[in-house]
């Protein structure tokens, strides 16, 4: 039931207009370069599913090459069964004989059938499949979508199965390989010269073709030809299913033991408790080659993200390789490849909650892209993204010294016999967290543009230029604070003066420039009182 | 110099001339005693005397200001003529000797934010404080802070006050 392979199930836009295609005219359309975007696909699972297809093509193409990426339907058809080593039940979204796979799902063995009664249905509508966890962080309200959505089931499967962490149950519900241990996440970053869907396609799945056979060769001990689709094979859920060396390099992987179960037309969702998928325990660091996945030079375990998601700090870690390994699709093939860096990360708290859906889609301007590719400005350009980020941390210190000074009523140490305030502490704790976060929102979108510039402008006027910017945006937060903030009734100018004597004695003991404010001007006694 | 500090050096300037004329006016040894008297009588509730009309029009060789103003521009004669002979220092801003004669810091807070109905008396008493102690600041800060009515601006010179007024009450520790 819900062929894939058959039954157009997918919506997406075209030249033609809207149609619903199967799965082998998707990745024919993506070749041909027709799909120009989906009528179902949710922001977060845009990365996973995009990753998903490119697997399948590169593994297909891997199997059966071609010139170019073939815009036959049947091509893909064939090799999609191919995968599933011809189970042609293994692209069904729904199949009721439950020792057979369906679509990312697992056969049963006999013993599954006697305890199936145990299986915790997790799901009766696409959305509490998805990533479930998440749906605080991606600001969608669960179970929103309907049990006969089945292009949303289509969605949330994969991407449940592509990106899940660790979700507990008592150490029986598990995420995938590819993060860094289960209590990471999964994060997906490329250079993309152009994010339209074909484009996107088309080039990172040739350049898959290409990274495939790199990483055949990098000791990961992948097998040529293995297991690409985990879940064509039976598992006995109480060992790890594989090992690295039962798979070939886009083993695609199903990382949860989970059914799909229709009842009177109603589709529910069952799952089983479960050991890692690949194994063993020992192996978890994430690192098995994934193109998308960074690597951290020093652990070299995938990189793990966490809210606030793609931080200045992080991205200017991925484009400069700093405690970064140079692989995969952080490293480009051409000029062009640097248009766009792209990246998505559903964060982990590490404590079987996530922490909200993060995404990045950066672009970078011309003249950057050439300082980008050319080694010696790559460092420059580098070395000035560091003294950036050094300067937003030390004004960010600045303000946060004088922020607290001027909720605590101004008292400081040459006042001994002042009392700090503590009326309303969690309030203006509160108040000041979000100062915090409004300084950064100030400073983080203006981060990339000032950095870019640095590739042509000189480096010290970009730097002054980027000081006085976060000098400027913090006193307009300090004064937004005075402004706002409950002052003690009878230390307001007090607290106001002291606040603003440390952030200005601060900016010069760090060498730093004055804000440059408005002083008090027309003065005549006809424009004072206008 | 740009034009936009040359007018505003040329704004300063006019203010702060016309408060030192003043103050050189009211403690001109030949001001005559009865107006310097009946300048130091006025209370914010009577009428504006003669002596303040006469100041203007005959010592100043000014126009009156605008009606609106009469009232902060009779506070400052009444200060002036308060404090007498020497009143005006240019260098010593009004924060500062308020810190230095130990004005509490609660008055200067009550001062800096005391709403529109009362600022007027509460500036006549901090003036009071400095005229017992023989203290003299800079009157172009008074002007301000009578004149200004703008939000922002009348809230830089609160700082402008504040600031100086701790920055030398702590020398006291």
């Amino acid at each position: 039931m819900y062929d894939l392979l058959t039954d157009p199930l997918i919506g997406v836009h075209t030249p033609e207009g809207v149609q619903r295609v199967t799965l082998p005219e998707l990745l024919a359309g993506l070749s041909a370069g027709k799909i120009n975007g989906y009528t179902g696909l949710r922001a977060h699972q845009a990365d996973p599913w995009h990753v998903f297809l490119v697997q399948l093509a590169a593994s297909i193409q891997a199997r059966h090459p071609t010139a170019a990426l073939p815009t036959d339907p049947g091509y893909w058809r064939d090799g999609l069964l191919d995968l599933a080593e011809g189970k042609p039940s293994a692209w069904h979204l729904v199949w009721e004989e439950v020792t057979q796979p369906a679509f990312m799902q697992h056969p049963w063995t006999d013993t599954d059938k006697d305890e199936s009664s145990t299986f915790k249905v997790t799901a009766t509508s696409p959305d509490e499949l998805d990533v479930v966890m998440t749906a605080r962080g991606h600001d969608i309200k669960s179970a929103r979508t309907h049990n006969s959505d089945i292009e949303a089931w289509l969605f949330a499967i994969v991407t449940s199965q592509t990106i899940s962490p660790y979700g507990g149950g008592k150490g029986t519900i598990h995420g995938v390989v590819r993060m860094n241990s289960g209590i990471g996440s999964r994060c997906i970053v490329a250079w993309v010269a152009d994010p339209h869907p074909s484009k996107r396609f088309i080039r990172e799945t040739q350049r898959s073709i290409r990274e495939r056979s790199k990483i055949l060769e990098q000791g990961f001990k992948f097998r040529q030809q293995g297991v690409c689709l985990t879940w064509i094979k039976p598992w006995n859920r109480k060992e790890n299913q594989f090992t690295i060396e039962d798979l070939e390099p886009f083993f695609i992987e199903s990382c949860r033991f989970i059914r799909l179960v229709s009842t009177n037309g109603e589709i529910s969702v069952r799952r089983a408790p479960t050991r890692p998928q690949v194994g063993p325990d020992s192996f978890r660091n994430g690192n098995v080659g994934d193109p998308w996945l960074p690597i951290v030079s020093k652990t070299q375990a995938a990189l793990n993200i966490k809210a606030p998601g793609f931080s200045p700090q992080i991205i200017t870690d991925l484009v400069f390789f700093n405690r970064i390994e140079k692989h995969g699709f952080l490293l480009a093939e051409q000029l062009d490849d640097y248009g766009f860096l792209i990246g998505s990360v559903l964060a982990s708290d590490g404590n079987c909650k996530t922490d909200g859906f993060y995404h990045i889609e950066l672009p970078v301007p011309p003249k950057a892209r050439l300082a980008i590719i050319n080694k010696q400005s790559r460092e420059t350009l580098g070395h000035l993204a560091q003294q950036l980020l050094a300067d937003a941390k030390t004004v960010q210190q600045i303000l946060d010294t004088a922020l607290v000074l001027l909720s605590e009523g101004g008292c400081g140490p040459e006042k001994p016999d002042c009392e700090p305030e503590k009326p309303d502490f969690e309030r203006v704790k509160a108040w000041l967290a979000n100062s915090r976060k409004d300084f950064s929102r100030h400073w983080e979108a203006q981060f990339f543009p000032a950095l870019w510039r640095g590739a042509e402008e000189a480096p010290e006027a970009v730097r002054q230029g980027w000081q006085q910017y976060l000098i400027d945006g913090a006193q307009a937060l300090l004064d937004q604070a005075i402004e706002r903030l409950p002052l003690p009734a009878n230390r307001t100018w007090r607290a106001i003066t002291q606040a603003q004597g440390v952030f200005r004695a601060m900016l010069h003991k760090k060498e730093l420039l004055r804000p440059q404010r408005n002083r008090i001007e027309s003065l005549t006694p006809e424009e004072a009182t206008s | 110099m740009t034009l936009a500090d040359t007018a505003q050096t040329t704004a300063e300037s006019s203010l702060g001339s016309l408060v030192a004329q003043m103050a050189n006016a009211i403690a001109a040894s030949h001001y005559p005693k009865g107006d310097h008297a009946a300048l130091r009588r006025w209370a914010p509730d009577q009428a504006v005397p003669l002596a303040f009309y006469r100041l203007w029009l005959h010592y100043l060789a000014a126009d009156l200001p605008p009606e609106g103003q009469t009232p902060a521009w009779m506070t400052l004669a009444w200060g002036l003529a308060m404090l007498g002979e020497g009143a005006h220092d240019p260098r010593r801003p009004l924060g500062q000797a308020l810190a230095e004669t130990k004005f509490a810091e609660g008055r200067l807070e009550r001062l800096l934010s005391a709403p529109e109905e009362v600022r007027l008396k509460l500036f006549m008493d901090a003036v009071r404080f400095l005229a017992a102690k023989g203290e003299s600041f800079d009157w172009r800060e008074a002007a301000q802070f009578l004149l200004i009515t703008d939000p922002a601006k009348r809230e830089a010179l609160h700082r402008r006050i504040a600031a100086a007024f701790y920055r030398h009450q702590h020398k006291e520790f």
